[in-house]
């Protein structure tokens, strides 16, 4: 009797222990479902590996960027190398734009203009300009026909006259120089005076107390000092002061052109001609 | 001989070196900056001169220096031949009462200096000329005094150098600087 006891229990477990990979085998699961009970796990697995990746990723990022980082210092010292050379550049092609764009406005001046012009670049400054003298000097000189007494002029303005000339090069007293004077009158209301130099600015001297002047009138050359054309832009004014007494009043005026900045000129070569032309039209 | 040959160098060094700052301050500075904003570099040259050399020879380098900056400038000769006598009378009224040498002296005198030749040459203007001066030029006065200190001692090594080369002893070093 002994021997055919059994332990049901025993051999149910194993039973079942065996039956269980041969059931869930066939169990058939459909594809893109997750079964309810699978759902939590996925979930927990889910979040871990993900939790995992950012940190692997984060060791991954830290260690190359160690292990790259003598060779991003290095590409770094590169680029910046790179740049300032690109800055340099950039500044060096910026002023040529510049002076194309200056030069280009002197060459539609000098094709537009009826004067015929010579085209002189500043090469100097008279070492106490300002101060004693208010000379440039320009690297046209007799070789080019350039003569003492002829105008210098921008397309923005007049500048002075030729002081003296040497054979490449000549000096322009600028008009804001206290010897010289232009004669030229108020382009609005014709009023006559003369344009005499004040270091950086110019007064406009000699015009009657009843002439017509306004801060904002633009002073021009008369054409008739045989030195500058007519009507060219002198500069404008800025200040009108009439005393209780005299007969004439202090007019300030602020030349067009900067003297202290001036790089191109145009001599103007047939001044007298233009002169005779002009006094035959008011004629 | 050879003390001809170091005269003759050190005239034309010194011609050369007048030739080099005139164009320096005229040119360069001007081209670079503006003409207000250039420092008064020849004046060093006059300055270090009425230091270092003999009354007589100072007067002969004030002739000269005032023909070489002729050509740099529309003054006339006359006007600077003043105003430069002037600044070496000053200069060597301050040097027969305190001197000592080193570029920090020169850079202090070329800088006293400046205004010397400014208030001078204005008030030549206004004694000799027509039609003169406004008004003391302020703001050149100004600019050249801040160039002063940065330009000074780069001038007064370089005439050092050049009175080194050529064998040349300031007046000084027979006098009290021993």
């Amino acid at each position: 009797m002994g021997g055919l006891r059994f332990d049901f229990r025993k051999l149910i477990l194993i039973l079942f222990v065996i039956a269980l990979p041969l059931i869930s085998i066939n169990v058939e699961r459909k594809p893109g479902e997750t079964p309810w009970y699978m759902k939590p796990v996925v979930f927990v697995g889910g979040a871990v590996q993900g939790g995992y990746t950012s940190f692997s990723q984060g060791i991954r990022s830290t260690v190359s960027l160690y292990l790259n980082l003598i060779g991003v210092k290095k590409e770094n010292r590169e680029l910046r190398g790179e740049v300032a050379s690109i800055r340099a550049r950039l500044a060096a092609l910026r002023e040529i734009q510049i002076e194309n764009e200056r030069l280009e406005q002197l060459l539609n001046f000098k094709n537009d203009s009826e004067m015929d012009l010579l085209p002189a670049r500043v090469i100097g400054y008279d070492l106490t300009f300002g101060l004693g003298r208010s000379t440039i000097r320009i690297g046209k000189g007799r070789n080019d026909g350039v003569k003492a007494g002829q105008a210098v002029v921008t397309p923005a303005g007049a500048v002075g006259a030729v002081l003296s000339t040497e054979e490449g090069f000549s000096s322009v007293l600028v008009l804001t120089d206290r010897f010289s004077a232009i004669d030229s009158v108020v382009q609005r209301s014709r009023a006559r005076g003369v344009i005499v130099g004040k270091r950086s600015t110019v007064q406009l001297k000699y015009l009657q107390r009843s002439d017509d002047v306004q801060k904002g009138d633009l002073i021009v050359t008369s054409g008739i000092d045989n030195i500058y054309p007519k009507g060219y832009p002198l500069g404008r004014v800025i200040s009108v002061e009439k005393k209780s007494y005299g007969i004439t009043q202090k007019v300030e005026v602020e030349p067009i052109i900067d003297p202290f900045h001036i790089e191109e000129v145009f001599v103007v070569l047939n001044t007298n001609e233009l002169k005779i032309g002009a006094r035959s039209e008011g004629d | 001989m050879i003390e001809r040959r170091l005269l003759l160098m050190h005239i034309l060094g010194y011609v050369a070196l007048i030739f080099f700052v005139c164009a320096t301050q005229s040119s360069f500075f001007s081209q670079i900056f503006d003409a207000e904003s250039a420092p008064n570099l020849y004046l060093a040259i006059v300055v270090y001169i009425g230091l270092h050399r003999s009354f007589v020879e100072s007067v002969l380098w004030i002739y000269t220096v005032s023909f070489l900056i002729s050509s740099f400038s529309n003054v006339p000769i006359g006007f600077m031949l003043l105003t430069q006598f002037v600044v070496v009378l000053g200069v060597r009224a301050v040097r027969d009462r305190i001197f000592w040498p080193g570029w920090q002296y020169f850079s202090g005198i070329y800088a006293a200096s400046i205004s010397v030749f400014h208030l001078s040459f204005y008030l030549i203007s206004i004694f000799m000329e027509e039609n003169p001066a406004p008004s003391p030029y302020w703001l050149a006065w100004l600019i050249q005094i801040l160039w002063a200190p940065v330009v000074g001692p780069i001038l007064h090594v370089a005439m050092q150098m050049m009175d080194s080369l050529t064998n040349r002893t300031s007046v000084l070093t027979e006098l009290d600087v021993v």
